[in-house]
């Protein structure tokens, strides 16, 4: 009777133990893994064969896109948009867009009556619309009225502007 | 029946087995578009763990990964030569290579080699491409991603995707790559200014290093600024993004939930439509954008899960330790911080943080709050103090346990910067310090005087200490006890100084030990610890006899002569508090046959308190011959060596030759 309640608990213990395996090897549970992968097993060999057209058509469209090319970069659509938004805590924010730029320097003038101020900031790059990395202007600085937002931009050597006239209450 | 109940039970384990593997079996396979979250594409905890991989792993994984792409010949294998047919016709790959002007060899990702492009300009940096020689200089691919993950806290493993997901070929894994795949491999300042909005690529970034560190640094970046009033691209929250350039696609709303995310729609503005995420290896519609998608997809399928366990749990500031000083002393109080936020939108569990320390191995954890919640984009400040109580160095760290990750002090919570710091060290000064070691005044004492021994510690800690007792402890030459005057609940005040001062007499002549004790529950010699090794912390001191001869015998004249009046003198003092009367004092002398010619006897010396006795004394000698002359006592007995002399140089003896 003994004997058999010690094989009984042997029994279980490894049966748990079965258990606690295949639920880590399946991961249903994570016992030590840090993250928790969502895909443990790689595409299947269709899947592999699909990507590999795709990228293999990639290339090609690459390689004669190239051919075609002859060398030249087509010159860039450059804009300049200039927006501001006067803030609460007694800030103007001053938002640019700048597609076609990739690269560059922001110099930004603003002037209300006599007074005026500066500041400038590099060109963020984004495939959609570069940006100049934050102007953000106290309006103590000129005080409250109509301001005159002058942006300049500088890429590859020529500069581009642009102003527009702000009423700050 | 115990055993058909064991096989029983081993039968229902088994089922449960099987049956929660299979449920989890679908979770197991290939992402699929049921697995996509658009605004979770990958935790920033993942995307800034810059040490993912180092260059080796990077470039085992390169070696790895070339030949697995499209129509790759062999896995692993570069076709230098291009000696494979050409998948694109016009015979071998070296012979179509050469007729749209790339002829072999070819240089796989794997082998490839350029000098760095530090700063934007024209011009493509020298490589190793085409077989030619690696250039002075030049660093590996690997190399190149690793440099720039490092600098700018990224994860290699993003690069690599990012390199596969952006170039043509892609570069990670062809075979055969032309030499223009690397120009612009990671789409870096490729404006979407093209024509039908395709990339248009600005040449002062053409290279591959330059593509490389771009891209990273446009990500960082893109991570560190999100948060500023002027952002106006992707950041956590609600954004509308656009399905393909071609705005007549449309756009949704997607709520993104990390940094990193908001990186990669910034970096790639277009999220998957419907028919791309259901085609997930192929292609979708006409309105289809795949950037984002084949980010997240190659990213399962090379490193597993792009989101980590409590990846929302973040550090919103580094561990600051506030200390009264920049090397605090013993007793002050340390208190150190670091607050920890909830990126997400619902309340989650932290687990456990504290702030632990450690001295000599020793823990010395500040605190610990185990359990800790933070509701959704909340913070929480953890912030412990601890009273020092030993000197030395003090390693500060924040401490974190969770249960999937158990003890993650070194990750946990999850730092996407990479810049915030988690461990401090700062050195504890000793406090309080003897900083003026036993003294005693006098210096060389006698029996019966008193004698004054002082020491003074010093309190550099920005708090009051009550050290407990305090005595300069003595023993005289048979070890008997000796001590000073005990001082009890000697408080010291903060930065401020304590003199021990206490007074004592002898009754003992020979070698008596003095030394500094404190009782605080336990008797101890060696604390308060000394400033400095020269701090005296033990004084042995030889006491003398009282009273002592402290001029010797001096005659006036010098060298007198016979019939010449001579007088002679001495000095006894008495250091004691009281006057002492040592009986009959002389200074004798013997002539030339041993006669008697002694100088006048003096009876009953007494000499003062703190005072002294000069014994002089004038006779006339009148015969020549050699004399001597000796200090000689009467108390009873007559004796040459009392009063003992003070020192060596005392001279008790005086030979006068007439």
């Amino acid at each position: 009777m003994k004997n058999k309640k010690v094989l009984f608990i042997i029994g279980a213990i490894i049966g748990l133990a079965v258990l606690a395996l295949i639920l880590e090897k399946t991961h249903v549970i994570n016992l030590y893994h840090k993250n928790m992968p969502v895909a443990s097993q790689g595409p299947t060999a269709e899947q592999k064969q699909q990507e590999s057209q795709v990228n293999s058509d990639t290339k090609k469209q690459f390689i004669d896109a190239q051919s075609d090319d002859t060398n030249s970069t087509p010159a860039p659509n450059k804009s300049i948009e200039l927006t501001a938004q006067q803030e609460t805590n007694n800030t103007v924010t001053v938002f640019t867009k700048l597609p076609g730029y990739s690269s560059g320097t922001c110099a930004l003038t603003v002037a209300n009556g006599t007074k005026t101020t500066t500041q400038s900031a590099n060109v963020v790059f984004q495939p959609e619309y570069s940006s100049c990395a934050g102007f953000s202007v106290p309006i103590d600085s000129v005080g409250k009225g109509v301001w005159t937002i002058k942006l300049a931009v500088t890429s590859n050597g020529a500069i581009e502007s642009k102003a527009i006239s702000y009423e700050v209450k | 029946m115990f055993k058909r109940t064991l096989l029983a039970t081993i039968a229902c384990l088994f089922v449960l087995s099987l049956g929660a593997a299979s449920y989890h079996k679908d979770k197991v396979s290939a992402v699929t578009a049921s697995d996509w979250k658009a605004g979770r594409i990958i935790d920033d905890v993942i995307f800034t763990d810059k040490n993912a991989l180092n260059v080796d792993q990077i470039q085992a994984f390169l070696n790895s990964k070339v030949g697995t792409g499209s129509y790759g010949r062999i896995a692993g294998q570069c076709d230098v030569n291009g000696v494979a047919t050409s998948e694109y016709g016009g015979g071998t790959r070296a012979q179509y290579g050469a007729s749209r002007g790339n002829p072999a060899p070819f240089t796989c990702l794997k082998d490839y080699y350029e000098v760095p492009k530090i700063n934007p300009g024209p011009g493509v940096p020298a490589s190793n491409y085409g077989g030619v020689a690696i250039p002075a200089g030049a660093r590996s691919a690997a190399q190149l991603i690793w440099d720039a993950a490092q600098r700018y806290n990224i994860n290699p493993k993003v690069l690599l995707v990012t390199i596969q997901k952006e170039s043509a070929g892609p570069l990670t894994t062809d075979d055969w790559p032309f030499r223009s795949q690397y120009t612009y491999a990671m789409g870096a300042h490729c404006p979407d200014s093209g024509p039908g909005g395709s990339a248009n690529c600005d040449p002062d970034y053409a290279g591959f290093s330059i593509q490389i560190s771009e891209s990273a640094a446009l990500l960082r970046w893109y991570l560190d600024n999100m948060s500023q009033p002027w952002w106006s691209y992707k950041k956590p929250g609600n954004n509308s993004i656009l399905y393909n350039p071609n705005t007549g696609c449309g756009s949704s709303n997607v709520n993104i939930e990390t940094m990193a995310t908001a990186a990669l729609y910034t970096y790639t503005p277009y999220q998957p439509n419907q028919p791309a995420l259901d085609n997930m290896y192929g292609l979708g519609d006409g309105c289809s954008a795949y950037g984002n998608r084949n980010f997240w997809r190659i990213y399962n399928d090379w490193f597993g899960s792009t989101t980590a366990i409590n990846g929302n749990i973040q550090l919103s500031t580094g561990l600051v330790l506030t200390s009264p000083s920049t090397t605090p002393s013993v007793n002050d109080v340390l208190s150190a911080s670091y607050e920890i936020k909830n990126t997400s939108s619902f309340d989650d569990y932290v687990g456990g943080v504290g702030v632990c320390a450690r001295m000599n191995g020793q823990n010395y954890d500040f605190g610990f709050t185990d359990h800790q919640y933070i509701p959704a984009n909340g913070k929480v400040t953890v912030t412990f103090q601890k009273r020092i109580d030993v000197a030395g160095t003090l390693f500060i760290f924040a401490c974190s346990y969770h249960p999937m990750l158990g003890w993650a002090s070194t990750y946990y919570p999850y730092d996407p910067t990479g810049n915030l710091s988690r461990q401090t060290t700062i050195q504890v000064q000793d406090s309080p310090l003897v900083t003026s070691g036993v003294s005693l005044s006098p210096a060389n004492p006698a029996i019966g005087q008193e004698v004054t021994a002082t020491t003074t510690l010093r309190n550099t800690s920005v708090n009051a200490i009550n050290i407990g007792s305090l005595v300069i402890a003595g023993r005289d030459p048979s070890g008997q006890n000796t001590d000073f005057g005990i001082v009890n609940d000697v408080n010291i005040p903060a930065g401020g100084t304590y003199s021990y001062s206490q007074k004592r007499t002898f009754a003992k002549t020979g070698n008596y030990s003095f030394f500094i004790a404190n009782w605080n529950g336990v008797w101890t010699r060696d604390y308060p610890h000394s400033l400095n090794a020269s701090i005296i912390r033990q004084l042995s001191v030889a006491m003398l006899d009282n009273p002592l001869v402290s001029a010797g015998i001096t005659l006036s004249p010098t060298t007198p002569v016979i019939n010449q009046p001579v007088t002679a003198t001495m000095t006894i003092r008495n250091v004691s508090a009281t006057p002492v009367n040592i009986g009959s004092m002389v200074i004798a002398a013997r002539g030339p046959s041993g006669q008697n010619t002694d100088f006048a006897i003096v009876n009953d010396v007494i000499i003062p308190a703190n005072g002294t006795y000069t014994y002089s004394k004038s006779q006339t000698f009148t015969a020549a011959g050699n004399y001597t002359l000796f200090i000689a006592n009467w108390n009873g007995v007559w004796s040459k060596d009392y009063p003992k002399s003070l020192d060596s140089t005392v001279l008790r003896q005086l030979n006068l030759t007439l």
